[in-house]
């Protein structure tokens, strides 16, 4: 009877132990999330819809393409941790989604800091390029192309589309910004006061009117970049990058 | 991996091609990536590549529609159509030799020979596909995944599609002109218009060897020749970013030059004698022009001789067609 008694007292231990450990689990788990990451685009305050028309800048426009890197992303928290994926680079383009690899404490992000583009070393293509990098890799061969051919390196931003040129309404003359080359590599830093607690869901967001801000489309010298054949132009919605992009 | 007789994993030494073994002695070797050694399977599939129509958007281009076996792999066009009849900017530039460019296209845009045939491939004037959507394609014949499995040990992927395309260009040499076989001691090999013309080359009143220097007659530096005053291909300046690269390419070799008319980046000037006269009499005086560019007249004969000893640059492999 005695031995009874004490394989029910040391039952009772290893239950009240376990739930005691069990408990501590979930409340670990309570406080940390996995951080997943999506890209929006928006134009005249709504989610942007390829092949549909809009008006912008006193155009008819619509788009077909629009996808930007994201590198050396790191994000503060409130308690002065930092996270840090600057080790990936995300491949920001509609429907797109990125997913961290490791759990994160759930403290409020008071920062982001990330740059627009592709590291040098990357860029160069001299040791390993995008044909020998597999196609999961956001860095690897994407059709539509993030890679110049002509040029080794990524384009960093890359936004089509057409305009309606004739008066009809009806956009059919292509447009293409194509920005990329190590100088217009674009640091980015955001301010920030996003909680995780309950929606671990990141999302960046392209605002394609401040993008666009001042560009007249009808203007030929305006219907196109590809960095080095219209720098200015290039240059300039680089620049607009500080306004047109936030974090939600 | 210079001359390495190392084997790679494989590759039986009877498969592999040493650079040493497609150059003449007395030509340093071109180097060889290492991840991409030459083999006889890489050879063949990338010469069957070159020739093949289906690396195009509808079919119709082939890299051979553009660079042409018997024009020392280039075209008596200023600019090649691409598909649809489409046009780029740029006269198509001989293959010969490319295996020994430190940067590849006339604005050395490129890093490597390894990855320039998707250039072609994806240019929307040129051929005009997506590599991606070009390596669906060719794995769904199963002769060329047979081939590319046999070549590269795995089907067809982005990696070894230009690599294959260049393993084949790197056997496209061309040291084998009568000017070689003077200057290796054969002193019957120039004609004495020749003999003339090449001392006027090398002289520092023409000084066009300040440019045209090496066993591959090009220092492969990027300079404005003083074509135009505005340039619509804005060249070297295009990579750069530098508004003092406007109007530079690199300097071409002369090697095999009387058949690759028409010449310039651009294909603008129609033969050697135009040439000659641009360099006499029509530099722009664009501001990024050459310093190396001296004004100079040369008379009728030294016309001739200059003519002799550009057409002896040719190669009596080039001239018949390069039996590739």
């Amino acid at each position: 009877m005695t031995k009874l008694k004490h394989a029910l007292a040391l039952i009772a231990v290893v239950a009240l132990s376990s739930l005691f450990f069990y408990a501590c689990g979930d409340d670990s788990d309570s406080q940390s999330v996995l951080l997943d990451f999506e890209f929006d685009f928006r134009i005249n305050d709504q989610k942007l819809v390829f092949g549909q028309v809009y008006d912008l800048n006193e155009s008819k426009v619509s788009f077909k393409v629009a996808n930007y890197y994201i590198g050396g992303l790191q994000m503060t928290q409130e308690d002065g941790a930092v996270i840090d994926l600057s080790a990936d680079y995300l491949l920001a383009g509609p429907g797109n989604i990125f997913s961290a690899a490791e759990k994160v404490p759930n403290n409020d992000i008071v920062k982001f800091d990330f740059f627009i583009g592709v590291d040098e070393a990357s860029n160069s293509q001299t040791e390993t390029d995008f044909t020998s990098r597999p196609s999961t890799d956001p860095l690897g061969m994407k059709d539509p192309s993030m890679h110049w051919n002509w040029n080794s390196g990524y384009k960093f931003l890359r936004v089509d589309g057409e305009v309606d040129t004739d008066g009809d309404d009806i956009p059919d003359t292509p447009i293409a910004y194509h920005i990329g080359s190590d100088p217009l590599l674009k640091n980015v830093s955001i301010s920030s006061d996003r909680d995780i607690s309950d929606d671990s869901t990141i999302h960046f967001v392209l605002d394609i009117n401040e993008f666009f801000a001042g560009v007249n489309f009808q203007v030929v010298e305006n219907q196109d970049t590809h960095t080095g054949n219209n720098l200015e132009l290039a240059q300039r919605l680089v620049s607009h990058l500080d306004t047109a992009l936030s974090v939600e | 991996m210079l001359g390495s007789n190392a084997c790679y994993e494989g590759t039986t030494q009877a498969e592999m091609i040493f650079p040493y073994s497609l150059v003449p002695e007395d030509i340093t070797p071109f180097e060889v990536p290492a991840d991409n050694p030459l083999t006889l399977a890489k050879v063949d599939l990338g010469r069957r590549l070159f020739n093949e129509p289906s690396i195009s958007l509808d079919s119709t281009i082939s890299c051979a529609s553009c660079h042409k076996k018997d024009l020392a792999f280039a075209d008596t066009l200023s600019i090649t159509p691409g598909i649809h009849g489409l046009t780029g900017d740029r006269n198509p530039p001989s293959l010969l030799n490319a295996a020994y460019l430190q940067s590849i296209n006339k604005d050395g845009g490129v890093a490597k020979l390894d990855i320039q045939a998707l250039v072609p491939i994806e240019d929307e004037n040129e051929m005009g596909i997506s590599i991606v959507k070009l390596i669906d394609r060719l794995q769904a014949d199963p002769d060329y995944s047979r081939q590319f499995t046999a070549a590269y040990g795995t089907d067809v992927n982005g990696y070894n599609i230009p690599r294959a395309l260049a393993s084949y260009v790197r056997t496209l040499i061309s040291f084998d002109s009568p000017y070689d076989a003077y200057t290796n001691g054969d002193i019957s090999a120039l004609s004495q218009s020749a003999i003339k013309g090449k001392a006027l080359f090398f002289s520092d009143r023409l000084n066009c060897a300040s440019c045209h220097s090496g066993n591959l007659l090009t220092n492969q530096s990027f300079q404005n020749n003083g074509l135009y005053n505005n340039y619509s291909d804005l060249g070297r300046a295009l990579i750069t970013l530098d508004s003092a690269d406007v109007g530079k390419f690199r300097v071409p070799s002369l090697r095999n030059v009387a058949l690759t008319a028409p010449y310039m980046h651009d294909g603008s000037l129609n033969s050697l004698q135009e040439v000659l006269d641009h360099y006499q009499h029509n530099l722009s005086g664009h501001t990024n022009q050459s310093p190396q560019l001296r004004s100079f007249e040369l008379d009728d004969d030294e016309v001739q001789d200059m003519m002799a000893f550009l057409e002896s640059l040719t190669g009596s492999q080039a001239k018949r067609g390069l039996n590739q």
